[in-house]
């Protein structure tokens, strides 16, 4: 599974958009309407795609787009609930 | 203040005080790093330690290192524009470092004049207000606090207030994360969740606070804004084994000056049972504080309804830059200091204190005398959504800000936004059908805007300046 395209997913159908590119420095802010809420959205979004939830520390370390996308390649490559 | 956290931190050395995304540290590491701070003189020639609100480890260790040093801490907020810092920073330039000394931290709050007010708090007040919380909630050191918001909303240090001085540890949650607090709360266990209702709301719209998801949580405490039976209940079904608390007081009275304990019972039905419960009552004043109504009309207490008055220990002595001295909130009568809040209430003999909103959203409109809030809870009956606001406007010029309000506009969102010009006119009429079942006339908005979200303030309140531009924007 490619995990940037499904966060690409994940974040176009958060923000209905469909031509949004994504970059792994973004973060909370740097689109419009990217505040708390939109946060939530996308971790929850990414966890029915992927098909796992996150811990609160993975939740910590998520800053920036690339961290979603690392720690997720991590857990779907050791296959944590 | 000082011997409140050396007694914990010697009581309960090994045990969690703080568990950040970070790291974790005991009391004794907190501790530690007091002592070695105390060698630096950058530490030790500050009368006042400005902490940057970005609520890194390192920040709640200088916290705590001033707090047990004796020393004034002042939170900022990275959100804070450059000229409030400027604002500030010249504010505390006032102080004498013999009055600094005698302070816990400096708060600075909104003013209505435009400039930001510094609230200080001395470390009696602070230390007099851990001993009233442990009274209300008896902490131990056993409990897990829920720690959110900003360091400069003053709830952030009543979550510090509840763990510190019991030995009890305090969980701090990333900003940007702070609605996952739910799932926080189940990985960590928390005992004591403590936020804002705004916060409560929007992690349940986002599925987060299912029924018996949090059993673990033995107080649920709410503060910092008006709390709706609605959030409540969503909470109370969620930590089905809480107490629930309901706090209130203005950043002048040391956090809080009242709570109201909610009793299970009033809660299981869908809507408020008692009109007085629609708006959870802010209840009865803590130990050595004395509460009372202002009547404005009449000059004088009265016991029906007026504007919430508190004479207490726990009252600041003033503001630090002594902003609008002919409009001072502090007064005198009958022998006694009190501080008027802006706070309307009522008072009701089983519930006690009943908040009726804020004194200066209560308006006249074509002489008739309008309850801003009363008007918001028949527009979340009639719209079916939590998040709504009223405010008034002068079609004239339009705008909010105005002697001469001609009508009012009413704000709904989170619900669905009608598509199309002609949705949005029927379910507008829709809506106002329903309010005229609820409201007089003069009382329902004559327009009614449906957006995405309410803008917030950086304190999760709603920001009626940014609500006036996007009226504003809309009407035209």
């Amino acid at each position: 599974m490619n995990v940037y395209e499904g966060v690409v997913h994940v974040f176009r159908t958060a923000f209905d958009n469909p031509n949004l590119e994504l970059n792994y420095l973004m973060a909370t802010g740097d689109i419009r309407e990217w505040d708390s809420f939109k946060n939530v959205e996308i971790l929850l979004a990414c966890e029915e795609y992927f098909g796992f939830r996150f811990r609160s520390k993975e939740i910590d370390a998520i800053k920036t787009v690339g961290d979603l996308i690392e720690i997720s390649e991590k857990k779907l490559a050791s296959k944590t609930p | 203040m000082q011997k409140l956290l050396q007694q914990s931190s010697q009581r309960f050395a090994k045990r969690i005080a703080l568990s950040h995304p970070e790291g974790i540290f005991t009391y004794q590491d907190l501790q530690l790093r007091t002592t070695a701070l105390q060698l630096e003189d950058s530490f030790n020639n500050k009368s006042i330690s400005l902490i940057d609100g970005q609520q890194t480890l390192e920040e709640y260790s200088q916290i705590w290192a001033c707090l047990a040093s004796g020393k004034a801490f002042l939170p900022l907020n990275p959100a804070f524009p450059a000229t409030r810092i400027e604002k500030i920073q010249s504010a505390i330039q006032t102080c004498t470092p013999e009055f600094l000394t005698q302070l816990a931290y400096i708060i600075f709050t909104s003013g209505s004049t435009g400039e930001p007010k510094g609230v200080p708090i001395t470390t009696l007040q602070l230390a007099h207000y851990c001993t009233i919380l442990q009274g209300i909630l008896a902490p131990t050191e056993r409990d897990r606090v829920l720690q959110l918001g900003d360091f400069s909303f003053d709830i952030s240090i009543m979550a510090m207030a509840i763990a510190w001085p019991n030995g009890a540890s305090l969980y701090a949650i990333p900003k940007q994360h702070v609605l996952m607090a739910p799932r926080y709360a189940q990985e960590h266990e928390i005992t004591i969740w403590l936020s804002v209702p705004s916060l409560v709301t929007l992690a349940a719209k986002a599925g987060l606070l299912k029924p018996n998801s949090l059993p673990q949580i033995r107080l649920a405490i709410f503060g910092g804004e008006a709390l709706s039976y609605q959030t409540a209940k969503i909470l109370s079904e969620a930590a089905p084994n809480a107490r629930l608390f309901n706090f209130w007081g203005p950043t002048e009275g040391t956090i809080s000056l009242s709570h109201f304990e909610i009793d299970r019972a009033l809660l299981q039905s869908e809507h408020a049972p008692d009109p007085h419960l629609e708006i959870i009552p802010i209840g009865c004043p803590h130990p050595t504080v004395e509460l009372a109504l202002w009547h404005q009309e009449k000059q004088e207490f009265t016991n029906t309804e007026g504007e919430l008055c508190a004479s207490s220990p726990q009252i600041t002595s003033g503001y630090l830059n002594n902003l609008d001295v002919h409009h001072s909130p502090f007064f005198d009568r009958d022998q006694q200091r009190w501080y008027r809040t802006g706070d309307l209430a009522t008072w009701n003999e089983r519930y006690g204190y009943c908040y009726q909103g804020r004194i200066d959203r209560q308006v006249k409109i074509k002489g008739y005398r309008i309850e801003l809030q009363e008007c918001e809870l028949a527009l979340k009956k009639a719209s079916s959504s939590d998040q709504v606001c009223v405010i008034p406007w002068d079609a004239q010029l339009n705008q909010q800000t105005s002697s001469d309000y001609t009508e009012l506009v009413g704000m709904i969102a989170g619900t669905e936004i009608p598509s199309s010009s002609d949705s949005t006119l029927l379910r507008s009429n829709e809506i106002k059908q329903v309010l005229q079942e609820l409201l007089p006339s003069y009382m329902i908005p004559n327009r009614v805007l449906f957006i995405d979200a309410l803008p917030l303030t950086l304190n999760g309140k709603v920001d009626y300046q940014a609500l006036e531009v996007l009226v504003s924007g809309n009407i035209q």
